[in-house]
């Protein structure tokens, strides 16, 4: 979906920047006949296309490359259209929905909040949170911890999980908590 | 657009409710301020009769019954984040009561778009603060 958007936009600035060519072609043109279309290469292009289109006609066999090229065209068009019809999605995660009203947060707020938390366990240098959410409400919270070589690995995951209960005891978050044995220099909280 | 008194006297019922939900969410503690969000959903235009330029952290949206709902986008402090939005929903219904408001009032959803560690928020003030004074941190 990023790839698409991003090709939207990347086609439409060349397609723009296209348009303002041929726009200049034809002014010239008009100005002085002959000239802008020469100085576009537009009776070369012209000559080009007639001689392909030719072919086609003649019945000769579809060259590869022309049908590489036409695949990757429909290709193209069909991640351009997607880029520009699917709407945006906001990935929220909802973590209640009550008659009186929802309470829902962006996966980068409840990392933060996340991370704080783990960050909070003692024997935790530096804590990453990803968030993924789900359909149907609440969500998954990966927690990968780093801490000092020498903590018991189970027992400092424990403890983030413990910490983050608060957070993930009252919604249908479930967190899954990693460790790993931190850097030389890494300071532990 | 920050949220004026203009907003809160004109315009029609629903962008004067938007914005007494917003000012009444602004002032809980805990809550730093309004956030349209990444797509700008959660802005309420002042329309043909309001005034003082669109809301960027509130959405009042027509119920079939009836009264608007009211959908907030918010950052908030490291604080519990149900706690919070109990209390914001409660400062809204006062507000929307106080303002005679109240029987317009429909769900109130509250959306946490970020939370601001206060260390960071701290750091920001103080890039700020060398940005206007061009190097020297304010007194």
């Amino acid at each position: 979906m990023i790839l698409a958007r991003l090709l939207v936009r990347v086609v439409t600035f060349l397609l723009l920047l296209l348009l303002a060519l041929l726009g200049l072609a034809v002014a010239l043109a008009a100005i002085e006949p002959g000239t802008g279309a020469d100085a576009a290469g537009l009776p070369g292009l012209r000559d080009q296309v007639g001689a392909w289109f030719d072919g086609l006609e003649g019945g000769e066999g579809i060259a590869v490359p022309s049908l590489i090229g036409g695949a990757a065209a429909a290709l193209l068009g069909l991640l351009l259209l997607i880029g520009l019809l699917v709407p945006r999605r906001e990935r929220l995660v909802v973590l209640r929905r009550t008659d009186h009203g929802s309470l829902g947060a962006r996966r980068r707020a409840l990392a933060g909040v996340a991370r704080s938390l783990a960050e909070q366990t003692r024997g935790v240098s530096a804590a990453k949170v990803k968030v993924k959410p789900r359909r149907r409400g609440g969500g998954r919270l990966r927690v990968n911890a780093a801490r000092p070589r020498p903590t018991d690995e189970k027992a400092v995951e424990r403890s983030i999980a413990d910490q983050l209960e608060s957070l993930t005891g009252p919604f249908r978050l479930k967190a899954s908590v990693r460790t790993r044995a931190g850097e030389r220099g890494e300071r532990v909280q | 657009m920050p949220l004026t008194p203009a907003h809160l006297a004109s315009g029609t019922v629903r962008t004067r409710l938007a914005a007494v939900a917003l000012e009444a969410a602004a002032g809980v503690d805990g809550v730093v301020g309004g956030d349209a969000g990444p797509n700008r959903l959660h802005v309420t235009g002042s329309g043909s009769g309001g005034s003082g330029g669109p809301l960027a952290g509130v959405r009042a949206v027509a119920e079939p019954g009836g009264g608007f709902a009211v959908d907030l986008g918010l950052r908030a402090g490291l604080v519990p984040l149900e706690a919070l939005a109990h209390r914001v929903r409660l400062a809204v219904h006062g507000a929307a009561g106080a303002a005679g408001l109240g029987t317009e009032l429909g769900p109130i959803s509250v959306t946490f778009h970020d939370v601001v560690d206060p260390d960071q928020e701290l750091a920001e003030a103080f890039a700020a603060a060398l940005d206007t004074t061009g190097g020297a941190p304010a007194p």
